[in-house]
């Protein structure tokens, strides 16, 4: 795996047709470097240092949930690598794929047709090479290549704007060549950041519950966000639901089955250091952890009556917030620590409510459709991400919580549930049934393109999204 | 797939046998896992003792004959409506036939569970699934039923009886269903 303690950040000395190379910006362990100035360099310091990166990314205006015609035309031709079978099928092709799946999801770039790319002319050196790449439509070129060093890969990239003909960043990775998309989900990432001053969500890792095992039951995984290096967590050969990562990423609570009773259950997110969280409830379903990670809350039941209740992560502290003999379930904390959203069917069917936490100011949010449930509030608080229902089956919404406006992202067949949030807000994945199985979908969260299947085997559930861009 | 049953139910040798005093220690057991309260005068009767209630389904009053997987399934599962957890009226003759013979054989010990349809989310329906086992409870402690003796967990939809997507299979998931831990 790229570790960051082994990662040795290669301040960019030169790429090779180019010369020596502008700054990277602003990451923790990149070294700013300059050296002699590109051939179409200016002495403009838009180009030179990483803040003017920055400033490069204000003058161009992007929102990931704005329209399509906010995002910029990338261009990205196949990696340049040494003519090596082996290196294309282990490095090579993964590298690629990964690189552009997570550019062309990711709601900042529309990459364009490969079918119109001009041969070479890369970098391209003249007005008449920078215009045949423009031809394509795009308005930035990303340039890669990747050479095998011993067990390792190095990736150099450069990311050319078209106008200017000047490269805007340039980046530099090596790690294990088994590391090799990870080093593609590093450098989208970084692009990414480079637009919009926020990393991608390309590192990140998603906990859900799965049955593929032999034993059919369902245990807790995780995997990569797009689906790869899944691995399991438990072994409770019973029922385990309804993972929810800690804020800090080190841990995941879930509700299981291994007692008699099903309980409430803390594990490292490698699963080491398993426990149970004591309470006297019972049901301890749709655990949610608090922004500040020393709280559950959780659906319990007290002699056949589920209500809402929080309790610290030691088990001290049991604290009822709902009080009537409707159904009331399924808790998630606002990014503010200082509400919770849940599904109750007090007013006759389930709708989705907030309050505070002490289960005062309850107020109702969802008013159209006959279920509404499983609410995820986006991690800047601003949207609530639902499972809907009117007739027919469930989908997933999202609603604005300032206008109502509210819309539906997920669309085709089947039940849609169970919806979280990437931690920069970008995307949603959830479960859908879909004939004989569920699977876990991922799209943009605000509807835009079309939603990925990242898993295959078995029945894949309950996709809980880590809260941290890493 | 019923996987609602413990694993630990064993099935024993038909034995039937009579013990006159409790100062007699009943003839070779076989190896139980569960705890019998000293019942210390059998006699195997005949089934056409009169009861308070039909109970055709009773073959063998001997209930220490029978393995739990079989005694569980005297006890008949209660249904519900759709999104409800309300005891409906056939419910209410299920549950009473079971209230029934829980009273007479009062060592027995059980799990009710719920169970709801696949058309909720999964996480409404654990809680829907809690209410109504807790709705059959309730209702069996009201007819003198100890509620010592009666456990619940909801499964939610997790652990459907049926698998097609009709309100046929729908309903059959909608239940309270018995499972005997210890007779």
């Amino acid at each position: 795996m790229l570790r960051k303690e082994e990662e040795k950040k290669i301040s960019v000395k030169g790429i090779r047709g180019v010369g020596a190379l502008l700054a990277a910006t602003a990451l923790v362990w990149a070294a700013p470097v300059l050296g002699q100035a590109p051939k179409h360099a200016t002495a403009s310091p838009a180009t030179s240092t990483a803040p003017s990166g920055f400033a490069q990314a204000s003058n161009i205006d992007l929102s990931i949930t704005g329209s399509s015609s906010a995002r910029r035309p990338l261009a990205i031709p196949m990696t340049i690598a040494p003519l090596l079978t082996e290196l294309q099928t282990k490095a090579v092709d993964p590298f690629y794929t990964t690189l552009s799946d997570d550019l062309a999801g990711s709601g900042v770039f529309v990459v364009a047709d490969p079918a119109l790319y001009p041969k070479g002319m890369r970098p391209p050196q003249s007005r008449e090479e920078g215009d045949a790449w423009k031809a394509t439509s795009a308005q930035f070129l990303l340039d890669t290549h990747l050479s095998p060093d011993g067990g390792n890969v190095v990736v150099e990239a450069l990311l050319w704007d078209l106008s200017t003909l000047k490269p805007i960043l340039s980046k530099k990775y090596s790690g294990e060549t088994r590391a090799t998309r990870r080093i593609a989900h590093t450098l989208a990432s970084d692009l990414v950041r480079q637009f919009t001053g926020k990393p991608g969500p390309f590192l990140t890792r998603l906990a859900f519950s799965s049955d593929r095992d032999e034993r059919r039951v369902k245990e807790i995984y995780t995997m990569d966000f797009d689906g790869e290096n899944q691995r399991r967590i438990t072994s409770s050969r019973t029922l385990s639901l309804a993972p929810d990562w800690s804020p800090d990423g080190t841990k995941i609570v879930y509700q299981s089955y291994e007692k008699d009773t099903p309980g409430l259950w803390l594990i490292g997110k490698d699963g080491t250091d398993k426990r149970p969280i004591p309470v006297p409830t019972q049901l301890n379903a749709s655990p949610s952890f608090s922004p500040d990670g020393r709280t559950i809350a959780f659906c319990g039941s007290v002699r056949g009556n589920t209500e809402i209740f929080t309790v610290q992560t030691d088990g001290s502290s049991l604290k009822r917030l709902t009080e009537n003999a409707a159904i009331d379930s399924t808790p998630r904390w606002s990014p503010n620590g200082r509400e919770l959203a849940f599904t109750s069917n007090r007013q006759g069917t389930p709708q989705i409510f907030i309050m505070d936490l002490e289960g005062a100011n309850v107020r109702r949010v969802t008013l159209a459709g006959n279920w509404n449930d499983e609410a995820a509030f986006s991690p800047d608080g601003g949207r609530l991400a639902f499972a809907c229902r009117n007739e027919g089956d469930f989908q997933i919404c999202v609603m604005d919580l300032s206008s109502g406006r509210t819309v539906q992202i997920s669309s085709g067949p089947g039940a849609h549930e169970g919806p979280t949030w990437s931690p920069d807000g970008s995307k949603i994945a959830w479960e859908v049934q879909h004939g004989s199985s569920t699977q876990i979908a991922v799209g943009n969260a605000n509807g835009s393109g079309t939603a990925r299947i990242v898993t295959s085997s078995g029945n894949n559930y309950s996709p809980s999204w880590v809260k941290t861009l890493e | 797939m019923k996987q609602s049953l413990k694993a630990g139910s064993i099935t024993l040798a038909a034995v039937a046998f009579v013990v006159a005093c409790s100062s007699k220690p009943p003839a070779a057991p076989p190896p139980s896992p569960t705890p019998v309260s000293t019942p210390t005068v059998v006699t195997v009767e005949p089934v056409a003792t009169p009861a308070p209630m039909p109970a055709p389904r009773v073959e063998a009053d001997d209930i220490r004959a029978k393995s739990l997987v079989e005694i569980s399934s005297y006890l008949k599962p209660a249904f519900f409506d759709y999104d409800k957890a309300d005891i409906r009226g056939d419910s209410r003759d299920v549950l009473a036939t079971n209230a029934t013979w829980l009273k007479k054989y009062s060592s027995v010990q059980f799990t009710i569970e719920g169970h709801a349809d696949e058309r909720g989310t999964a996480q409404y329906n654990l809680a829907l699934g809690d209410r109504r086992a807790n709705a059959a409870k309730d209702y069996l402690v009201s007819l003198g039923v100890d509620a010592s003796r009666i456990k619940t967990v909801s499964y939610g939809k997790e652990r459907p009886f049926a698998t097609g997507h009709d309100e046929d299979s729908w309903q059959k998931n909608r239940r309270a269903h018995f499972v005997v831990t210890a007779k």
